[in-house]
């Protein structure tokens, strides 16, 4: 099952987006398959902490749907 | 997202612009089947799923196998049992720490329930609970190789088990170490009561004989009302009367046949559940001296290599192992923490408290298993001592619930979470095994 994808980090603090519906838990050992199948590198990775992001940079782009009118509204 | 003015608003594509980042930790890298130490970072991008069976080929059953559990990732178990070469692990000390409630007992009692049907080690059990036997719940008793398990209590032994009887001329003055505290003056008394009356020098305290030192009447008058209280002495009419568990004729092969069980590879359940803390020390330091010199000994002779691994199990270790207690001189259970591994001998010291154990006892103590603790000084404790480098695990640490342990070992590559599975799990376990066993004889 996958469970996120490595985007960063440093030795013994690996970052990994995870995968919305399969949430990683605290003390979980997860697998990064690095290389091609037949030469794959397999690392067991520990999970340590987690803390939500997102891909909005500021309020200026966020953009939300006002669900009743349907009405998109930019906040300033 | 209902927030300020209750509206029903959302985020477009919410899990592409929301999401959570997790941060891990490299535990170890497999390449070829193989399992190496992390000296290389996974891939950018690379995909992360979750744990297999067949990744875990490189968790192979090592030689003399002691079962700690199965593997678990998060709050799920894995069907992937996990063993520890126990002889290793028992000559080069446990330390097993954990909060109340957090399954210390349920461990223990797993741990000796496996190595009750193995050959390879020998245990000496001081039960100040008198809970693993099993008195009057399910206990070590239920084992199908209950023959290999001796059971000394003080009071109403059941059938197989032994009367806790001590005699008096088994004691000497170091068994007294360590167990009260002694002034100077007090130990060259006991010292020197020992000197000059042998195997007889409890009796010659009692009955006021004197010393060939000109000591003073106030330290041995001190000397002889402390023995007494200690053994449960008494003296009335010129005569010495035995109230507790020291005789002057019974218990004279007690200690010996301990040390005989345990040097067979035996596990020997002491009951020290009536006495106070210091009388319990007392047997308890009295029959780890005897064992370890027998070890000692036996080094000596050169017949080491043939005797199980004889290993001490200690409950509420720093009363023993204390800073505090250290302080005031070593004492036979310091002695086997720094020593004993050279004679085959090992601790297994269970303790909520692991600060207050000094850090060159920790660092000696070669496998921990850490069961969950709330208390952020006792962590860092166990994460400063431990064989693996636990220094961003302490959430984790903190986050382990009953039965949840992690071991860091220096016979393992990595600390590896294990789930602890009940004890009476493992005894239904054993009798449903026992009974194929008997099923499949009776085939052939």
């Amino acid at each position: 099952m996958k469970k996120g994808v490595v985007i960063g980090g440093e030795f013994g603090k690996v970052i990994v987006r995870q995968k919305s519906d399969s949430p990683i838990e605290l003390g979980e050992l997860v697998i990064a398959e690095t290389g091609k199948k037949r030469c794959c590198r397999l690392s067991t990775l520990l999970m340590q902490a987690s803390f939500p992001s997102k891909t909005l940079s500021s309020f200026r782009e966020c953009i939300l749907k006002r669900m009743k009118t349907s009405l998109f509204l930019t906040l300033i | 997202m209902h927030l300020e003015e209750n509206e029903d608003i959302s985020f477009f594509d919410p899990h592409l612009r929301n999401y959570h980042l997790a941060i891990l930790k490299n535990l170890i890298t497999l390449k070829g089947g193989r399992a190496i130490l992390a000296k290389s970072l996974p891939g950018f991008f690379s995909p992360v799923r979750a744990l297999a069976a067949e990744d875990l080929s490189f968790l192979t059953t090592p030689k003399n196998p002691l079962f700690l559990g199965s593997l678990r990732s998060g709050s799920k178990e894995v069907n992937m049992p996990i063993y520890l070469n126990g002889k290793d692990m028992l000559c080069h000390h446990v330390l097993i720490a954990a909060a109340t409630g957090k399954g210390k007992s349920n461990l223990m009692a797993g741990m000796l329930w496996d190595a009750l049907g193995k050959d390879y080690a020998g245990m000496l059990v001081l039960d100040p609970h008198d809970e693993y036997y099993g008195r009057s719940k399910h206990g070590l008793k239920d084992h199908p190789q209950k023959e290999r398990l001796a059971y000394y209590t003080p009071s109403n032994p059941p059938p197989g088990a032994s009367t806790l009887k001590i005699n008096l001329e088994l004691l000497k003055p170091q068994h007294f170490y360590g167990v009260v505290d002694w002034s100077d003056a007090q130990q060259q008394a006991l010292a020197g009561y020992y000197k000059k009356y042998g195997k007889d020098w409890i009796e010659a305290i009692v009955l006021d004989k004197p010393l060939p030192d000109d000591y003073h009447e106030g330290t041995v008058a001190v000397v002889k009302r402390r023995v007494m209280a200690l053994l449960d002495l008494s003296f009335e009419s010129n005569q010495l009367f035995c109230d507790g568990i020291f005789d002057i004729t019974a218990g004279a092969t007690i200690i010996t046949d301990m040390v005989k069980e345990v040097s067979q590879g035996k596990i020997v359940i002491v009951d020290t559940s009536p006495f106070s803390g210091a009388v319990e020390l007392l047997v308890g330091t009295l029959v780890a001296t005897e064992l370890f010199h027998f070890y000692r000994s036996a080094k000596g002779k050169g017949n080491l290599s043939s005797l199980p691994v004889a290993a001490i199990v200690l409950e509420e270790a720093p009363r023993v192992l204390g800073k505090d207690v250290l302080e005031r001189g070593p004492n036979i259970f310091s002695t086997v923490a720094r020593e004993g591994r050279k004679f085959q001998v090992g601790l297994v010291a269970i303790t909520q408290l692991p600060s207050l154990i000094p850090r060159d006892i920790l660092a000696n103590m070669n496998t921990k298993i850490i069961l969950g603790i709330e208390m952020k000084p006792e962590r860092e404790a166990i994460m400063q001592s431990a064989a693996q480098d636990l220094s961003d695990d302490d959430r984790n640490i903190a986050s382990l619930d009953k039965g949840e342990a992690i071991i860091s070992s220096t016979f393992t590559k990595f600390a590896i979470p294990v789930k602890v599975p009940l004890f009476e799990d493992i005894i239904v376990q054993g009798k449903k095994d026992k009974v194929k066993t008997d099923f499949s004889e009776l085939m052939r």
